[in-house]
Formats: C-alpha cells, sequence, structure tokens
C-alpha cells in the first residue's frame, strides 16, 4: 500500500499486496459460522462470530475504498500500469447477466409456484390484497423518478456542472432512502396484519422477492453515497467517472426489476 | 500407396465386424426366457423395446470407440518423432472434414432420437382397462394398495401375469423413487403429489424391487420383491389376504384395535414387523417382557415404561445394532390415552416371559 | 511451495515472505495458492472416496465405523468436495496463472477482487468442512434435494448450504474478473481468433459460472428458509418438490460444463506443443466450446426424465441433450486429427492428454445413452450414471488437469519434475481408473443403485474388484506427491521454454517476472505456428528482461 501511494513516476514498483481482500473474504466466513453457532444453540459464540465478521468486512471495506481513492487522486492503478479506461464499468455490464439469472431464477419460482398452488394469492385462506396501502405507488415513484435524476446528474457531470451533479445526485438518494424506508414501513404494516414469510405460499415468495430487491437497492444506495462523498473531494472530473458510470448502471437495473415486480407480484398483470 | 490402401480396407473391415457384433444383440431378446448376462431379465413387455435402444446405441457408440482409438494408435505409432527437433506438418484444417464430422454425428443422434422417441411413445401410453395399485413410499419401506380390492401389504408386491398394471405413485415423507430393474421402469414418488407408471408382467418370478432415490440413512434397505404370479394363484392371494385381516381385525379388543390405527397413521409399520422379521427397527412379535441388550452393553426388560420412553425419545435407550434413526412422537402426534393403547396392541402380539 | 519462488526477476531474486502470500493480489501467486488449496482438497476427496470403497467391498457390515448414515455423509462430502473445492478451484488456479500471460496482460483485470475470491473460497471450504468439528455432517448427496435436505437433522445441511454459498460467490466474481481480463485486457493484436484455446474455453467457463451459479444460490437460499423461516417452498403440504429440482440442475448442468471445458481447453495447448503441428480445426474448437456452453443451458430437465416432470417435455430435453454431443464429438475427432502427421512427442503432458481424450470419448459415449429418455428411465440413479460422471469428471477433468499441471509446472516454479515418476502416474492412474469405473456401466445396468450403502450379495465380486482398482488409483497419487517433493528439492532448472511453445506464456522466464511484460507485445499470427518449412526454433530467449529483440519467427516482437 505504501508503495502505491508513492509517485506517479515509480509505477514500475507496483504494490502486489493488499491487506484488505482476506479480512472481507474471512469475514463473510466468520459471519456465516456464527449462524451456524446459532442454529448449533452456542448463542454466545454466534454474537461473537457475527460482530467480529461484520466488524472485519467493515474495516476491508473501508480499507479498500481508501486505497481505491488514493490511487484514483494520484491517478495510478493497483498494478496495472496502462489505465483501462472504464474497466470497471465493463465488470458493471458483466456482473449485471448474473443478477439477471439471479432475479429470474426467483422470478421463475414464483411463476413455478403460483402454478403449483391452488388459492395462491390467499392467505390463511382470505384473499391477499398487497395494493391495499398506496405504499407501492409511493415507492415506484421515488425508484423511478431516482434513475431519471441520476441520468441527468451523469449528463451535468460530463459538462463539467459539479454542483448541478451534487444535488442531482443527492436528490437520487434521497429518494433511494425513501424507497428503502417506505418498503420497510411497508413490512412491518404486513406483518401487523398477519402476512409474513410463513403465513402462505404467496408471502413466502413475496417476502424473498421483495426482500432480495431491497438488498440490492439498499447496496446501490450505499454505492451512491460513497460516489456522492467523494464528490466533494473532486475525484471524479469531468472525463473520469467510470465509478460513477458503474453505479449508475446498477441503479438502473435495481429500478428495472422494480418495474417487473411492480408488474408481476403487486399489480398481477403477468 | 497400395499398401496403406489395404490397410485402411483391413481395418474398416475389424469395425463393421465389432459394430455387426454389437447389433446381433438387437432384437435378440425377442425370444421368451432370455437371460442376457447383460441386463436383467426382460420380465416386462416393455423391457424389449428398452433393451434393444442399448443394443442400437451400443453398436454405434463401440463403432465410433474403435474407430478413434484406432486412429490414436495408429497416429501414435505412424508420426511418433524419431530423433530431437523433428517438426510436423503446418497445416491448419479441412473444411470439408469438418462439415463430414459435424454432420454425421448429428444425423446419427436425430436417428437414435426419434427410434427413442417411438417407444417413448409406447412407455407412456397407458391401457385403460389396467389393475391399478396404489404405491406408498416412505422412509424406508414400500406400502402396496390393490384399490378394486382394498388388500394392502408391505414390501411384497403381488401381480398377476400378462396383465396391464397402473402404479399410483405417491410417498409420505421425502422423494423415493420406485424402481424394478426387471421391468425397465422407474418413477420417482413425490411427497403429497401422484404420478403413474405402468407395466405388463411376461415372466412369472420374483423380482427385485428397489428405492433409487436418497432418501435417508436407511435408503439401501428400502427394498422389496414383485412376485409375478398366474392370474389364479393372484386371485387366492387376495383372497387370503382378505380372510387374514378379518380375522385379525376380530381377534383385537376395542383397544389394541384403536392402537392399530394409531400406528397405521404414524406409519411405525415402516420399520417395525409384527411377523417377527427385521427390518430398521426391532420387531414387535412377542417383544413384549423381552429382556433385551442395549448398544451400551447394559440390559433392558421391555415393559410399560420402556416402550413409552422409546416412543417419546427414542434414541435414549437404542436396542444393539439397531440404528438409532427414530423419529420423536411427542404427545401433540400420539397422545398418553392413545399410547395406552398402542400398548395393548403390542402386547396383543404375544409376550415373553422373562426373569 | 514459498521456496524459491521469485517475485521479480528484474530486481533480483526476492524471496516471497508469507505476508506476500496471504496479502498477495499478484495473479501468478493467486493462481499457485488456488491450485495449491485445491489439491489439499482432491486429497481430502479422494480419502473419502477411499472410505466409501472400503464400505462397499464389506457389503453388509460396518467396516471402520463406516455406517450406513454415515456412508450418506461421505457420499455427499466426496462430491461437493470433489466439485466445487478440487476441480472449479483448481481451474480457477489454472486460468489465474496463465491466462493474463497467455493474452499479455500484466495482471488481471480486478487484482484486489481476484484475492477477495480467493479468500472466500477458503471461507466457503471452512463452512463446509465445519460439520467434522461442529458435529453433523450433510448427508442428502451433493445436489441437497429437497425436502430430504431440508428434513434431514442436524446442521449438516446448514453447514452444506452455507459453505456453497460463500463458494457461489467466490465464483461469480472470479468468473466476472476473467471475463473482463479477457474482453479489456489483451495485447496489441490479440484478436479473439488469436486468442490460445485455453483461453477461449476459459472465457465459456467463466460465463457459465457467472451465469449459472445464481440458480443455485435461489434454490439453496429458499432451502434455507424453509429449514429456518418455516416457509414450505419445497417440503410440507404445499411444496414444490420438483421446483428445487429445476433450480438446481439449471445450475447443475452448466456446471458440468464448468468443470470440463478448461480441460479441452488444457488438452488443446498440449496437443500442437508435442505433435509440433498447429491444431486441426482451430475455430471449430473454440466456437465447439461455445455452442457447448451456450446449448448447456437448455438440457437441465435431462437429469430429471424419472423425477415426474411433465411427460411431454422429455422429448424436446432428450433432442437438446443429443445436439450437445455434436460439438463434443467435433472436439474429438478434430484432436485425432490433430495427431495426423505431426511429429510426436510423448512427454509427460502428451500422454495425459492422450489419455484424457480416450477416457473422454468415453464418458461422451455413454452420455448418448443416457440422453435417450426411454435407457435412461432404467438406469438413472444407478452405477451406470455414476460410471458416466466419473468418466467425463474424473477421465475428463482430473485427466487434463494433470496434463496442464505438468504442461505448466516448469513454467509457475521454474524447476522441472521427473519425466519418468509422471508416467508412472499416469499409468497406474490410467489402470486403476479402468478397474474401478468400467465395471460400474454393467453393475448399474444389471440394477446396482446409486448412493446405496450396502449392495445385494450379487454384486461381491464386482463391487471388490472396483475397489482393488480405486486403491490402485490412491497409490498413484502417493507417486505424484513424491515427484513434487523431489521437483522442490532436487528438481533441475526447467528452463523458460522446455517445450519449445509459442503461446505467450513461454517467452517469459520461468517463473515469470512480477508483472510479466516490460512491454506489452505484439501479437501478428496465431498461437499454434508449428511445423514451418524453416525447422524448429531455439527455446529459452530472454524475456521480461526488456532488450528489445524483433523475433518475426516466434511471431512475437517486442
Amino acid at each position: 500500500m505504501s508503495m502505491a501511494t508513492e509517485h506517479a513516476e515509480e509505477v514500475q514498483h507496483h504494490s502486489h499486496t493488499s491487506r484488505w481482500p482476506i479480512w472481507i473474504g474471512l469475514g463473510i466466513g466468520a459471519g456465516m459460522f456464527g449462524f451456524l453457532f446459532f442454529t448449533k444453540g452456542y448463542t454466545p459464540f454466534g454474537w461473537t462470530a457475527v460482530l467480529a465478521g461484520a466488524a472485519s468486512i467493515i474495516y476491508g471495506l473501508f480499507g479498500w475504498v481508501r486505497d481505491m481513492t488514493r490511487e484514483d487522486i494520484h491517478e495510478i492503478k493497483h498494478n496495472v500500469k496502462e489505465d483501462f479506461k472504464n474497466i470497471g464499468l465493463t465488470g458493471m455490464l458483466v456482473f449485471i447477466p448474473s443478477e439477471i439469472f439471479l432475479f429470474g431464477s426467483l422470478f421463475a419460482s414464483y411463476f413455478a409456484l403460483r402454478a403449483h398452488t391452488p388459492d395462491f394469492y390467499t392467505n390463511h385462506g382470505e384473499a391477499m390484497n398487497v395494493l391495499a396501502s398506496i405504499i407501492p405507488y409511493f415507492n415506484t415513484i421515488c425508484l423511478v423518478s431516482s434513475s431519471f435524476t441520476l441520468h441527468f446528474a451523469e449528463h451535468f457531470l460530463k459538462h463539467g456542472k459539479q454542483k448541478t451533479f451534487q444535488l442531482l445526485l443527492g436528490i437520487t438518494l434521497v429518494l433511494g432512502f425513501l424507497f428503502v424506508g417506505g418498503q420497510a414501513y411497508e413490512y412491518l404494516e404486513f406483518i401487523k396484519d398477519g402476512f409474513t414469510i410463513k403465513s402462505s405460499i404467496y408471502g413466502s415468495i413475496f417476502f424473498s422477492l421483495t426482500g432480495l430487491h431491497g438488498l440490492h437497492v439498499t447496496g446501490g444506495a450505499l454505492f451512491l453515497t460513497y460516489i456522492f462523498a467523494g464528490s466533494f473531494r473532486s475525484q471524479l472530473s469531468k472525463d473520469k467517472h467510470s465509478v460513477l458510470l458503474a453505479a449508475s448502471v446498477y441503479w438502473h437495473f435495481v429500478d428495472v426489476v422494480w418495474i417487473f415486480l411492480m408488474m408481476i407480484i403487486y399489480l398481477r398483470w403477468i | 500407396m497400395a499398401q496403406s490402401t489395404k490397410r485402411i480396407k483391413s481395418i474398416s473391415f475389424f469395425l463393421l465386424l465389432i459394430s455387426f457384433f454389437c447389433l446381433l444383440g438387437f432384437g435378440q431378446s425377442n425370444q421368451p426366457q432370455t437371460s442376457s448376462p447383460l441386463m436383467p431379465p426382460a420380465a416386462s413387455t416393455i423391457s424389449i423395446d428398452v433393451d434393444n435402444i442399448y443394443y442400437l446405441i451400443l453398436a454405434v457408440t463401440s463403432f465410433f470407440f474403435f474407430l478413434v482409438v484406432f486412429l490414436l494408435i495408429y497416429f501414435i505409432i505412424k508420426y511418433r518423432a524419431k530423433k530431437p527437433g523433428e517438426e510436423g506438418i503446418n497445416f491448419h484444417g479441412h473444411m470439408g472434414l469438418e462439415i463430414v464430422w459435424t454432420i454425421v454425428p448429428a444425423v446419427i443422434f436425430i436417428i437414435i432420437a426419434i427410434y427413442s422417441a417411438e417407444i417413448l411413445q409406447k412407455i407412456d401410453n397407458v391401457p385403460a382397462d389396467a389393475m391399478v395399485i396404489n404405491v406408498t413410499g416412505e422412509q424406508f419401506i414400500w406400502h402396496f394398495e390393490y384399490a378394486a380390492d382394498g388388500v394392502k401389504s408391505d414390501k411384497i408386491m403381488h401381480v398377476p401375469l400378462n396383465k396391464p398394471i397402473v402404479l399410483n405413485i405417491e410417498a409420505k415423507d421425502v422423494i423415493h423413487s420406485f424402481w424394478v430393474p426387471a421391468f425397465r421402469i422407474k418413477q420417482d414418488a413425490l411427497p403429497h403429489e401422484q404420478r403413474e407408471t405402468w407395466f405388463q408382467a411376461r415372466l412369472t418370478g420374483e423380482f427385485p424391487i428397489r428405492c433409487a432415490e436418497l432418501c435417508g440413512p436407511g435408503h439401501s434397505q428400502m427394498l422389496g420383491t414383485v412376485i409375478v404370479e398366474t392370474e389364479t394363484q393372484f386371485a387366492a392371494w387376495i383372497q387370503e389376504e382378505k380372510e387374514k385381516a378379518n380375522a385379525q381385525e376380530n381377534a383385537l379388543s376395542d383397544s389394541a384395535k384403536r392402537g392399530l390405527d394409531v400406528i397405521q397413521h404414524q406409519g411405525c409399520m415402516g420399520c417395525h414387523t409384527i411377523d417377527g422379521s427385521k427390518l430398521v427397527g426391532p420387531t414387535w412379535l412377542g417383544l413384549y417382557g423381552k429382556t433385551e441388550t442395549l448398544d451400551d452393553g447394559s440390559q433392558v426388560k421391555v415393559d410399560e415404561a420402556y416402550i413409552l420412553e422409546s416412543i417419546r425419545d427414542p434414541n435414549a435407550k437404542v436396542v444393539n445394532a439397531f440404528p438409532a434413526i427414530m423419529p420423536t412422537f411427542g404427545p401433540e402426534k400420539i397422545s398418553d390415552d392413545q399410547i395406552k393403547d398402542v400398548l395393548e396392541y403390542i402386547e396383543s402380539l404375544g409376550t415373553t416371559k422373562s426373569k | 511451495m514459498q521456496q524459491g519462488y521469485a517475485l521479480d526477476n528484474s530486481h533480483g531474486h526476492h524471496k516471497l515472505t508469507w505476508r506476500d502470500w496471504i496479502f498477495t493480489t499478484n495473479h501468478k501467486q493467486i493462481g499457485i495458492l488456488y491450485i495449491g488449496t485445491a489439491f489439499f482438497f482432491f486429497l481430502v476427496g479422494g480419502v473419502l472416496a477411499l472410505l466409501m470403497r472400503v464400505k462397499l467391498a464389506a457389503t453388509g457390515t460396518d467396516i471402520l465405523g463406516i455406517t450406513s448414515e454415515k456412508y450418506n455423509e461421505l457420499i455427499t462430502l466426496h462430491g461437493t468436495v470433489m466439485i466445487f473445492m478440487w476441480v472449479m478451484p483448481v481451474f480457477s488456479g489454472f486460468i489465474n496463472f496463465i491466462v493474463p500471460l497467455m493474452i499479455g496482460a500484466k495482471d488481471m483485470a480486478f487484482p484486489r477482487l481476484n484475492a477477495l475470491s480467493y479468500w472466500l473460497l477458503i471461507s466457503g471450504s471452512l463452512l463446509m468442512m465445519s460439520g467434522f468439528v461442529l458435529g453433523g455432517l450433510p448427508d442428502a448427496g451433493w445436489t441437497m434435494y429437497a425436502p430430504w435436505s431440508i428434513l434431514s437433522p442436524g446442521i449438516g445441511s446448514d453447514t452444506w448450504i452455507l459453505g456453497v454459498q460463500v463458494l457461489g460467490f467466490s465464483s461469480i466474481f472470479g468468473g466476472v474478473n476473467f471475463i473482463v481480463t479477457i474482453l479489456r485486457m489483451r495485447t496489441t493484436g490479440m484478436t479473439f481468433h488469436r486468442m490460445p484455446l485455453f483461453v477461449w474455453a476459459s472465457f465459456v467457463t467463466a460465463a457459465l459460472l457467472v451465469l449459472a451459479i445464481p440458480a443455485l444460490t435461489v434454490a439453496v437460499f429458499l432451502v434455507m428458509f424453509d429449514r429456518h423461516l418455516g416457509t414450505t417452498f419445497f417440503s410440507g403440504a404445499g411444496g414444490d418438490a420438483l421446483l428445487y429440482q429445476n433450480l438446481f440442475w439449471f445450475f447443475g448442468h452448466p456446471e458440468v460444463y464448468i468443470l470440463i471445458l478448461p480441460a479441452f481447453g488444457i488438452v488443446s495447448e498440449i496437443l500442437p506443443v508435442f505433435a509440433r503441428k498447429p491444431i486441426f480445426g482451430y475455430k471449430a474448437i473454440a466456437y465447439s466450446s461455445a455452442s457447448i456452453g451456450a446449448i448447456g443451458f437448455f438440457v437441465w430437465a435431462h437429469h430429471m426424465f424419472t423425477s415426474g416432470m411433465p411427460a411431454s417435455f422429455r422429448i424436446p430435453f432428450m433432442v437438446s441433450t443429443m445436439i450437445v454431443g455434436v460439438p463434443t464429438a467435433v472436439k474429438i475427432f478434430n484432436w485425432t486429427a490433430t495427431l495426423w502427421r505431426g511429429k510426436l512427442y510423448f512427454k509427460a503432458p502428451m500422454v495425459w492428454a492422450l489419455g484424457f481424450i480416450t477416457l473422454f470419448l468415453i464418458g461422451g459415449l455413454s452420455g448418448i445413452f443416457l440422453a435417450s429418455v426411454p435407457f435412461d428411465i432404467h438406469v438413472q440413479d444407478t452405477y451406470f450414471v455414476v460410471a458416466h460422471f466419473h468418466y467425463v469428471l474424473f477421465g475428463g477433468a482430473i485427466f487434463g488437469i494433470f496434463a496442464g499441471l505438468y504442461f505448466w509446472l516448469p513454467k509457475m516454479f521454474g524447476k522441472m519434475y521427473s519425466d519418468r515418476m509422471a508416467k508412472a502416474h499416469f499409468w497406474l492412474t490410467f489402470i486403476g481408473f479402468n478397474m474401478t469405473f468400467f465395471p460400474m456401466h454393467q453393475a448399474g445396468v444389471l440394477g446396482m443403485a446409486r448412493r446405496y450403502a450396502d449392495h445385494g450379495p450379487e454384486f461381491s465380486d464386482i463391487n471388490l474388484f472396483m475397489t482393488i482398482g480405486a486403491f490402485v488409483m490412491g497409490l498413484a497419487q502417493l507417486i505424484f506427491i513424491w515427484n513434487m517433493v523431489w521437483m522442490f528439492r532436487k528438481g533441475p532448472v526447467a528452463g523458460d521454454n522446455p517445450w519449445n511453445s509459442k503461446t505467450l506464456e513461454w517467452q517469459l522466464s520461468s517463473p515469470p517476472p512480477a508483472e510479466n511484460f516490460e512491454t506489452p507485445p505484439v501479437i501478428t499470427e496465431g498461437p499454434y505456428e508449428y511445423g514451418l518449412p524453416y525447422g524448429p526454433r531455439v527455446a529459452g530467449a530472454a524475456a521480461g528482461g526488456g532488450e528489445q529483440d524483433h523475433d518475426f519467427d516466434r511471431g512475437i516482437s517486442r
């Protein structure tokens, strides 16, 4: 690491080490072990492992992000001399199909279970209406409009309008977190009404699908927060915003998944 | 040149000979009572068709196997480098050959697929007038119910010769798979869902039934037997079973009858027999009052308290040489009153006097 | 393994400390870590297999304390370890070490993500093995079919689910990294049609990793919910047990190609080098890999012909399965034709590659039997299937792995192993392999069911014979281990290009310098231009040092 922060002329002495991956990699394992301890009934061990895992993942992520930021500022790449333009974006574009297959598998399960279960849309024998409140519509408006604000944020960054960019990115973030909050509120209402993950097959797949999507929105919002915070330290410039491009592709993808969720499991059009 | 043509001729002759040899099996099992060493007895009507597919594919694949292996060995001998530093030719491929060896396998595969599809149609075409047997798989036993007569049997399935029989297959707990190798039929038993398959036996005799889907620790003990007999023998067996069931029912006290209901409902006879034979768990014949040796060498007398404990907490005291796999039956499954009935029934199976 | 491994040749032989290894982000060290870890699990999986064979030879007894419960745990762990912790990681190791060198890159596209993938492999493997310590091993088979995996008591299924989940993350990150590396980091002139075939195979494999694993993620998460949150996706009265199988095999069949395609690539690298002749039908082999990968997503239900899925789906899946046989056959014919009019040198990698072709051929041909629905109904879940996939995954993948190891070990460590020991290793493995697995075809047809802890007396002799074969194979691996010990301790210096190969990795020093190419090489021709009229070239030109030599003969100028 120390080498990587040296001057750019010294690039042939790239660092070939990083402390962070092992912290994250083993941290994830430790967290999972915590879960095993819980199922075994070793609760104190469980908490220790989960907390230690979480701490080491957070430590690793922060270190990783810090290194990436430094390398961006000093315009050097970890290990690789040539700056492959927008390689992070390529990575994201390759990763998105994996996500499509992830949601695709769960949607396919939804259709299979629906075909397999008589009275699929009932909960404890009562017809279940997940559109009873206004929240799904509110969430749709939040997420769809946030895709537009992010798109224009990107546009203004390209034209060098840093302040407008920051404003629009900020609005995107607010909309994103409003969505997450809305969904949490919706969940609480459902649970109060006795509609839970184990109350019916529909409940099971409903919470699995929306929960997975909610996790993705949260992840995307944190990703954007990182960029937003960084933009005050001016690491994003007119022609060097690969990270933003990647984040925005991800955000648009999450938005499209929501539209499918809305059409299929809320409105039941398909 | 002439020599290499000769060699190619002799190789092709050999290949043809081998595939001809493989084709000999094709159609051979049309004879009744065949006992090919390659296959289990062909005891059902469709098994002949299935075997024919096997011999056909065996012929085709043997031909290609020997073709490729011959070429490999021939090239290995002919083109080995004789001194260091030799180079081969700078030759990148041949479009015509690529097309040939794409199309030839494709055509062969299509032929095999069409032939298989035809036979599959025969397999899927269930005769309308078939006799129905309901088959239920449960850890680790097969139950049979002869729908028309209401007769039940475990592990052993009796069927009449030359009569189409439909099996409605289902499972109680996890997935099992009903397989009779001699009939070439196999159908998974799904929990809470029925699937059907059928066969028509063409040979009398006893043929093994196997479970072909990993279903738990007793998977390899989940065996059974199909007994194929003439129609009169089969009718006699049904009659006998009916009488036996009536006699047993009449001999029992009311409490023991209720106990038997509980036992059948909970599926106890999946692991315990009432005729002295050994399954996954100890038999109940003469169990009451017996002294058993436990895993740790200590002895215990089978009395009310022990049977009660063995239902509520089965793995507390396990009889030697039996696996500790019995599930727990709490009060929500069998009430205390019901256990009394069960005890009554077990006692009715005879008691053993011990010191 | 650290012994004598140089980080950077141009800056003196700096020995790597343990810190350099655990914090490394260099693709070559990560590759070696992957291969070393995977090999350890190969031994674990092998011991499990031998224990299974001992139990089967002594049918009806609880020999060595292997009860039928324990036997189920053995089969589950054997399958899981061999697939997820040996073949997949060892190929990740090869791809890591070789692909950036082959395409003229300095490293992978995301070096830190690469290290994360490796450490997730360690986490996942520890979770998978944790049952040994915590008590409770998985016992529902490597397929974890619901509802038995849900109802099975203890934490066995949980260790499996969490482990495979983490291993899945590792593979997806790895796959993204490989794809981006191959897409973006090829050197000047390295067009798709000039890429070595191992790079092609790696690319398709990576695509399959990225697309197939999510289905497994979903399937095992839902099993987890059924186990702990009280849902009834696959179990209970409303559960759909067949949905699990559909999800699993939508992952599971592409997974089979994940396990075999890199071996195709390795063999396609080795044959031209030791036949001194360009590969026959470069494009046919490259495109057949791609089409096998693509068709692989449409054949999954051939694992479910007896499962009770709708009968009308069986014919389409039989046809698609037959279709996937065509590109496979094309590959075999092309490899065979590569030998024609070459000059064959029978070094260890070549011998293993030829063994691969023979055994994979049998595995491919027995696949045709299984594609035919009526016959598959009879042999589904029997030893015929066991024989088939061992011919593909052991005779195919593992023979390919050893061919690749013997081919690239000199490049990885700069030292040469004993060729005679490597050949002894081959012959013993080859004989033991066929003794173990060939009789299984017949045993399966005659009615020997898979995953049985005990078999009837009619199968006793054949089981004893197969067990002897398995021990012959086990013995053979000891030769390999001894060969490696010998190589690290006394092995002679291998030289930069001992095989006189033309692909890029051999133009560097052995082991290659930390950043591979001082200046990116420029590629002007395909990777296998052997047998040109002006004869063989001298191996071992200096590389990585930075001196400007134009070697048009080699097709590389730097």
